[in-house]
């Protein structure tokens, strides 16, 4: 293998990433779906797995054994937290839109510059080295792949030929792209999230074709391994945590280091917290995140087993997964290793490049470049611009210093323990943060102090202690303690012996930080600003729709304002915000004077950009702070909750009660409505039985009392019968209504509708007399309910009969079909319908016009009646009439026709 | 018989109701005069000029309160007693046929005795 083909399949990968990368960024439909999918999101957090993983637990199970198991076990311990810290993490970071870890501790901490630089300028101290690793573990891949086993891992080439500059360069390029593109108020790249959760697909498929092939090609399986590493050495001492290499104090150190570097490593943090866009997305971290590491960990005990077995201490133990597939002549699998350390690494390196580059520049080089320009009153009017380059600047920077770290210090000394002491770095951010999300007290100067004094013990105890004992510098402090002083040896502070180097760094640094933390918090006060701020990240919820600093009373010249604030979001973002702000507000024109509440508005969007350091530096700048009234304060900050938990239920509630009184609106209506219905139903029902009664009261009273004739009597009698009649009629369809009213089945036949028409007009050709009825019949089949297309025959038939003259009367039946359409017609030609009278003709008991000159006896519920049944059978029925000469009933039934 | 002087006008829309009434009334002595609407009564009443007139509230063309209107315009000494007949008896009703000059008002349907002894008030 060369030099060129190596080339080859790194800048073929490179390629394959960017484009998928760049098709990604390019989509928007494919965007919005990748980034709000939990199980995207759970694979981007296990960008936790580095070449330190990929390689380097093998490295380290095959020298302490399970001891490497630590470092997931984190993680998977803490993951039921996350549920609450994680979330609660999100809610502060989203309200006050910070973009990185260090923005979160300084916007905690009265957006102080100072603990901003602290926090930044350490986390590049301990990611650098971290990074330098991973570089190796390109350089050392790049080796055994060009002079094949039993190799030397370093290579003896120029550099401008080196191989390792190829890749740091292309993931140079790809992270200038992902991270640096353009400036996003969120700091969210949906290229990044792709690029990182696919490189972790690439990654664990890579490493469980390594290790099967190891497992099943090289050996023939996990028991063959087993038995085989019984005969060479003691595995028992590899499989249980015993003294002799890994003691129990220091695997729950890793496990507390590991599971609190998951969350606060800054590519950690900014892929959980600041890409993250949906809090519930947690569920799907809490599970395949653990899964995850804990396939890879599963398989590490094995391989590194089959290394020892077959290569011992002929190669690193860290390069395993890569040199037994290359010993044992499978080639192919050692590049798809290779890949996957591509993968990897490169995953590692863009995201901690992007995340460093915004600490940096927000929290250091920003706030320090406004600081002296604002002093010299220097605005300029591309703030964004100059942001982004820095960006892009401090990307290069950080891989050069990586590389130059690596070049100096990696390659020449067996740094062994740069993972843990990185993770033992970083947990010195945790009291900051954690105290300042659940304790109240905890201030600024508490936190500094921790910090720093944090961070000195760890440097000394760690890292230092590290160097000495490599040789690096003079090892005399190790022995004999600083200054001299027994008590202060860098590995056994104040004489305590007999802990591992980890456990003792870890103890010492975060002890001091802690306690002096939490001692130096409750002995001294806070400013306005921080009472503020604390309560902010303390109590999260009250502030779901809160904005700004509440409490803190400020002012400045809107003129001024807004030219300080073009020159840092630009102008058409800034006329973007302030038309949102106009647009909430429900104004036109902004006040001359930018009260608390604007700037309140205002402050999210710079810091979101900017951080919330540069945020204060350029508010202190414009915006004339009111002197506060301490007491005041602490009390709003203290009522702030109440207030808001209170207008929070208030405005429920009255949405509540306005939804309600909406519902009983519209309810009262209807019932009004029903009321003045059924009043009317029962008094026209009440009329309509009342009058046949009177006759049949008074007739009978007459009878009974007086001495009749025989033919007064049967007269009498004719008249009480039929008003009987009537009134056993008008009960009919009293109940007819009824019956449709409770929607009745309808009974679908198939029949003629020309027999049924037939049968209609023959059943009134006695009542019809001597008037006209005109019937065309046509053959129509056509599905329906028989029974109520007769019925509604009927009344309107029995209604044309009414309403003609007997003499000259004349009743037409017309059918006409059109598709799907049946229109049956019945016209007549008698009294017609007045105009006013059409529209209520179907209303119950409707009879038109009390003067009508023609009233007829009826119900008024014949053509009620009608309507309900035809929009049973979901058709319309209507009229038209012209008053004098007659009237069109015209019934359209549809999707009927069968023939 | 007694009440044969006395002349009563009976208007209703409903022709079985006026035959009940004018049966009745006939057995009771009286003379009776039907009307089917508020103008045939109209008419009737210059004619006739009866004591009584029973008078329907729901009918075609002039309903019972016009008409009552128009007999009190012309029966200014208000001689004659009118008595409406309505199948409607909300107060509300009550109160218009008072107020247009209606003496009495007798719900649909009526007990005969309590009709005769609200026309025999007139003539006690």
């Amino acid at each position: 293998m060369n030099i060129l083909g190596i080339g080859i399949v790194i800048g073929v990968y490179f390629a394959i990433i960017a484009l998928i990368a760049i098709w990604v960024e390019h989509n928007e439909k494919v965007k919005n779906k990748l980034i709000n999918n939990g199980f995207v999101y759970a694979l981007t957090v296990v960008v936790y797995c580095t070449a330190w993983t990929y390689f380097g637990s093998i490295g380290r199970a095959a020298t302490t054994g399970i001891g490497y198991l630590g470092v997931y076990l984190g993680p998977t311990l803490f993951a039921p937290l996350w549920f609450f810290v994680l979330k609660k993490m999100l809610q502060i970071s989203k309200q006050n839109r910070i973009t990185s870890i260090a923005d979160f501790i300084v916007a905690r901490y009265a957006r102080s510059t100072v603990i901003g630089i602290v926090v930044s300028v350490f986390c590049l101290l301990v990611v650098i080295p971290y990074i330098s690793i991973q570089i190796k573990a390109i350089e050392f891949s790049i080796g055994y792949l060009l002079q094949p086993f039993p190799g030397n891992s370093t290579l003896n080439i120029p550099f401008y030929k080196d191989p390792t500059l190829i890749v740091l360069t292309f993931i140079t390029l790809l992270s200038l792209y992902l991270g640096t593109k353009r400036l996003d108020p969120n700091e969210q790249h949906p290229g990044l999230v792709t690029t990182i959760a696919l490189e972790s697909i690439i990654k664990l498929i890579a490493f469980l074709i390594g290790a099967f092939a190891i497992l099943y090609f090289v050996f023939d399986g996990i028991q063959d391994i087993f038995v085989q590493a019984k005969r060479e050495f003691d595995i028992s001492k590899l499989v249980w945590v015993n003294q002799e290499n890994i003691d129990y104090e220091t695997w729950i150190w890793i496990i507390i280091l590991s599971g609190i570097a998951f969350l606060l490593l800054p590519r950690q943090f900014h892929m959980f917290v600041v890409e993250n866009n949906d809090p519930d997305h947690i569920q799907e971290a809490s599970w395949v995140a653990p899964l995850y590491l804990f396939t890879i960990s599963l398989l590490v005990i094995p391989i590194a087993f089959a290394g020892k077995i077959l290569l011992g201490d002929l190669v690193e133990a860290d390069t395993y997964l890569l040199t037994i597939p290359l010993s044992a002549g499978y080639n192919g699998v050692a590049w798809i290793v290779f890949i996957g350390c591509l993968a990897t690494v490169s995953g590692m390196l863009i995201v901690s490049l992007v995340s460093l580059s915004i600490i940096i520049s927000n929290n250091v080089f920003l706030p320090l470049l406004l600081r002296i320009e604002y002093q010299f009153k220097y605005f300029r009017q591309d703030l964004n611009t100059r942001l982004l380059q820095l960006r892009r600047l401090m990307i290069f920077v950080i891989v050069l210093l990586s590389y130059t770290f690596y070049n100096y210090f990696t390659v020449n000394y067996p740094l062994v323990s740069v993972g843990l002491i990185s993770f033992a770095g970083i947990a010195q951010l945790a009291p900051a943060v954690f105290l300042g999300m659940y304790w109240k007290e905890s201030n600024i100067k508490g936190a500094l102090t921790g910090l720093v004094l944090g961070i000195l013990v760890w440097a000394f105890t760690l890292p230092f202690a590290n160097l000495s004992e490599l040789g690096i510098i003079p090892n005399n402090i190790i022995k004999q303690g600083l200054f001299g002083m027994s008590f202060l040896k860098p590995t056994s502070l104040l004489g305590i012996e007999g802990m591992s180097p980890i456990a003792h760094g870890a103890f010492w640094s975060l002890g001091i930080n802690l306690f002096t933390h939490v001692i130096v918090s409750l002995f001294t006060t806070k400013s306005d600003l921080e009472i503020s701020q604390t309560d902010k990240f303390v109590n999260p919820d009250k502030y779901s729709n809160v904005m700004g600093s509440p409490g803190i009373e400020r002012s400045a010249k809107m003129k001024e304002f807004l030219m300080v604030i073009k020159s840092i979001l630009g102008n058409d973002r800034l006329n973007e915000i302030l038309n949102k702000f106009k647009e909430i507000k429900g104004i036109k024109k902004l006040p001359s004077i930018a009260d608390s509440e604007f700037i309140n508005y205002m402050e999210p969007y710079i810091s979101g950009s900017f951080g919330a350091s540069t945020a204060k530096i350029v508010l202190n700048y414009i915006v004339h702070n009111e002197p506060v009234d301490r007491e005041k304060l602490i009390k709003l900050v203290d009522q702030t909750y109440q207030i808001s938990e209170y207008s929070k239920s208030l405005e429920s509630q009255s949405k509540e009660l306005s939804r309600q009184s909406q519902e009983l609106q519209i309810a009262n209506k209807k019932l009004e409505e029903l009321d003045d219905l059924k009043n009317e139903f029962i008094s026209n029902v009440t009329h309509e039985l009342r009058t046949p009664l009177t006759s049949i009261r008074s007739l009978s009273n007459t009878m009974l009392n007086y001495e009749l004739t025989k033919e007064e009597k049967e007269k009498l009698l004719k008249i009480i019968s039929s008003e009987s009649d009537r009134i056993a009629k008008l009960v009919n369809k009293v109940l007819d209504l009824r019956k449709i009213e409770v929607r009745p089945e309808v009974d679908y036949s198939d029949f003629s509708l020309d027999e049924l028409i037939q049968e209609v007009v023959d059943g009134y050709q006695d009542m019809a007399g001597s008037r006209k009825i005109k019937y065309h019949r046509t053959a129509i089949s056509i599905v329906s309910d028989k029974q109520i297309i007769k019925q509604v025959l009927l009344n309107l038939f029995a209604n044309a009969i009414k309403f003609t003259n007997s003499t000259n009367g004349s009743i037409q039946i017309t059918t006409e079909t059109n598709r799907n359409e049946l229109t049956i017609k019945v016209i007549d030609n008698g009294i017609g319908i007045k105009k006013e009278d059409l529209k209520n003709i179907f209303d119950r008991f409707y009879q038109g016009d009390k003067d009508q000159e023609f009233k007829q006896k009826g119900s008024g519920l014949g053509l009620s009646i009608c309507k309900a049944y035809i929009e049973l059978l979901e058709g319309k029925i209507s009229v038209e009439s012209t008053i004098g000469k007659g009237a069109t009933f015209e019934i359209k039934l549809y999707d009927v026709i069968s023939n | 018989m007694k009440h044969n002087n006395k002349i009563i006008l009976v208007v209703d829309d409903e022709p079985n109701i006026l035959i009940s009434i004018e049966i009745l009334l006939k057995k009771e002595g009286f003379t009776v005069y039907c009307a089917e609407n508020g103008e045939q009564a109209v008419h009737l009443f210059k004619e006739k000029n009866p004591d009584v007139v029973l008078l329907d509230v729901m009918m075609p063309i002039m309903d019972g309160f016009a008409t009552a209107a128009i007999i009190r315009s012309l029966d200014v000494e208000s001689k004659s007693k009118i008595i409406m007949l309505t199948a409607k008896g909300t107060p509300k009703d009550r109160m218009t046929g008072y107020s247009l000059g209606a003496d009495e008002y007798i719900v649909k349907p009526f007990e005969n005795q309590d009709l005769l002894n609200k026309i025999n008030d007139k003539f006690s």
